[in-house]
C-alpha cells in the first residue's frame, strides 16, 4: 500500500525494528489523525502569535509545522523507553497521501485565482510574458546549475528550481508531489524559500527607493523575485501602493502556472525514471505517472473562471482546507526527519538556490524595465 | 520457477509496486489501491463535499 521506496513517503531503512503489516499500519494512522488535525491546527495559531498584526504571515505555518514535528521526534528518539515505539509508529506515518490529498484540494484554489487576473487592467500581458519567461529559464538555469555544478539528485534539483522560478512553497510541494522527492529535500526547499524570503522583502524594496526605479518597474521585479507570497505583499507595500499592486499581480500570474508545471514534471520525470531505458510502454508510462496530479488538474480547471462549476468561495474554503492537508504532511515530514538529515546534505542546495536567485533577481529587473517600464508602460 | 520468482519481485521493486500488494487480512481485497489512486479520491470526494455545503464549518 505505501508508495516508492526512498521517495516522499515513509522509508524504513533506518528502523530496527520490524514495519508493521500494511492493515496495522493504516489503522494507527487512522486513530492518530486526531493528534496530527491538533499539532496542524497549533502550526496555523503560532504565526498569530509571532507575527499577529498581519493576516499573511512571511514566516508561514509550514515551517511551524516541521519544527513542532522535529521536536516531538528528537524527544522521543531520546527518551530510551518510547524510542522503539517512536520507530515503529514512524512507519505508520503518510506523508505522501496527506501532501497528495492536499494538492488535489489545492487546484480549486488555483484555478478560481485565474479571477483575480481578469483584474490585471493593462498588465496582463506584460505580468505573462515575464511569468512565462521567469517560468521557463529560471527553472532551466537552476535545474542544470543544481545538477551540473553542484551535484545535487534530479528530483532535488526539480523541486528547487520549482521553488525558485514559481512561487515558492506551494510549487515546491506541487513539484515534489509531481517528480516523488524525498521528503528531507521538500523539507529543505522549503527552509531555503523561507530564509530567503526574509531578507528580500527588505532588501528589494528599499534597492528600488534608492535607485529610484518608477513603481510598476519595482512591482514586478519584485512579484517576479520574491518566493513566498506574503513576502512579496510585505515588501510591495513597503515600496508603496502601485509597486504592491503590481507585485501581485505578478506574483499570482506565476502562481497558476504550478498546475502545468506539476503536469510536466510529473511527465518528464514518469519518461525518464529509468536512466537506461530509452522510450518506456505507454503502459509502463501511466503506471509511474503520479495519478493525483489528474484530480490536481481537474480541480484546477473545474475552478477556472470559464468553466464555474467550483464557485470562487468553494474554492477558497478548498485552499483552507488544502493547508490543513499540508500543514499535517509537514507535521508528519518532522516527525520523521532527523536534524542529521538536513546537514548531511551540506552547503550544495543553499549553493544552487543562491545562484538560481541572483539569475531571477537580473533577469526579472531587465524583464521589468523592458516589459513594464518601456513596452508596457502605456 | 524461483528464478523467475525472484525476476518478478525484483522488477516490482524497481517499478516502486513492491510495497503496493498487501498479503494479509482484508487488505488483499484492495490490491488495486495505491496511495496515488487514493490521494485522488479521497481529494475528489472532499471537493464534493465541499461543492454540497458541507465544510463550510473547515477555517484555516
Amino acid at each position: 500500500m505505501t508508495d516508492r521506496n526512498n521517495t516522499l513517503e515513509n522509508d524504513n531503512t533506518e528502523m530496527k525494528v520490524p514495519p508493521l503489516s500494511a492493515k496495522t499500519s493504516y489503522l494507527i494512522f487512522i486513530v492518530t489523525l486526531p493528534v496530527l488535525i491538533l499539532l496542524a491546527w497549533t502550526s496555523n495559531f503560532l504565526p498569530r502569535i509571532v507575527e499577529p498584526n498581519t493576516s499573511k504571515p512571511v514566516i508561514e505555518y509550514v515551517v511551524y509545522a516541521v519544527i513542532i514535528g522535529l521536536i516531538i521526534s528528537n524527544v522521543l528518539v531520546a527518551i530510551p523507553a518510547s524510542s522503539t515505539t517512536y520507530r515503529q509508529f514512524k512507519g505508520t506515518i503518510r506523508t505522501e497521501l496527506l501532501l497528495k490529498i492536499g494538492l488535489v484540494i489545492y487546484g480549486a484554489k488555483i484555478g478560481a485565482d485565474f479571477a483575480k487576473i481578469d483584474v490585471l487592467a493593462g498588465y496582463f500581458l506584460a505580468a505573462f510574458l515575464q511569468a512565462m519567461l521567469v517560468i521557463i529559464t529560471v527553472f532551466m538555469v537552476a535545474y542544470y546549475t543544481a545538477v551540473k555544478i553542484f551535484k545535487l539528485e534530479a528530483k532535488f534539483a526539480a523541486v528547487l528550481a520549482t521553488a525558485v522560478s514559481v512561487c515558492g512553497v506551494s510549487a515546491a510541494i506541487a513539484a515534489a508531489g509531481a517528480v516523488l522527492a524525498e521528503k528531507k529535500q521538500l523539507a529543505h526547499t522549503v527552509t531555503l524559500v523561507i530564509a530567503f524570503s526574509l531578507p528580500l522583502m527588505f532588501i528589494f524594496p528599499y534597492v528600488a527607493l534608492f535607485l529610484d526605479f518608477p513603481d510598476v518597474v519595482a512591482g514586478a521585479w519584485i512579484g517576479g523575485n520574491i518566493d513566498t507570497t506574503a513576502a512579496v505583499l510585505a515588501a510591495g507595500s513597503i515600496h508603496g501602493e502601485t509597486a504592491a499592486d503590481l507585485a501581485a499581480i505578478v506574483k499570482i500570474t506565476q502562481n497558476v502556472m504550478i498546475g502545468f508545471v506539476a503536469f510536466f514534471l510529473a511527465l518528464y520525470f514518469s519518461f525518464y525514471e529509468k536512466k537506461d531505458e530509452l522510450r518506456p510502454s505507454p503502459k509502463e508510462l501511466w503506471t509511474r505517472f503520479p495519478k493525483f496530479v489528474i484530480g490536481f488538474l481537474l480541480t484546477m480547471v473545474l475552478a477556472l473562471p470559464l468553466i464555474g462549476i467550483i464557485p470562487l468561495e468553494t474554492a477558497n474554503l478548498l485552499g483552507n482546507i488544502a493547508k490543513w492537508f499540508f500543514a499535517m504532511a509537514f507535521v508528519c515530514i518532522g516527525l520523521t526527519t532527523t536534524l542529521s538529515d538536513f546537514t548531511k546534505m551540506g552547503w550544495k542546495p543553499t549553493g544552487a538556490y543562491t545562484v538560481a536567485t541572483i539569475y531571477n533577481t537580473i533577469l526579472t529587473l531587465i524583464t521589468s524595465f523592458v516589459l513594464f517600464g518601456f513596452l508596457f508602460s502605456g | 520457477m524461483g528464478l523467475n520468482s525472484e525476476k518478478k519481485t525484483k522488477d516490482m521493486v524497481i517499478s516502486g509496486q513492491n510495497e503496493k500488494t498487501p498479503s494479509e487480512g482484508f487488505m488483499r481485497y484492495f490490491q488495486w489501491i495505491n496511495e496515488d489512486w487514493l490521494s485522488l479520491f479521497v481529494g475528489l470526494i472532499i471537493v464534493l463535499l465541499a461543492l454540497l455545503g458541507l465544510l463550510d464549518w473547515i477555517t484555516w
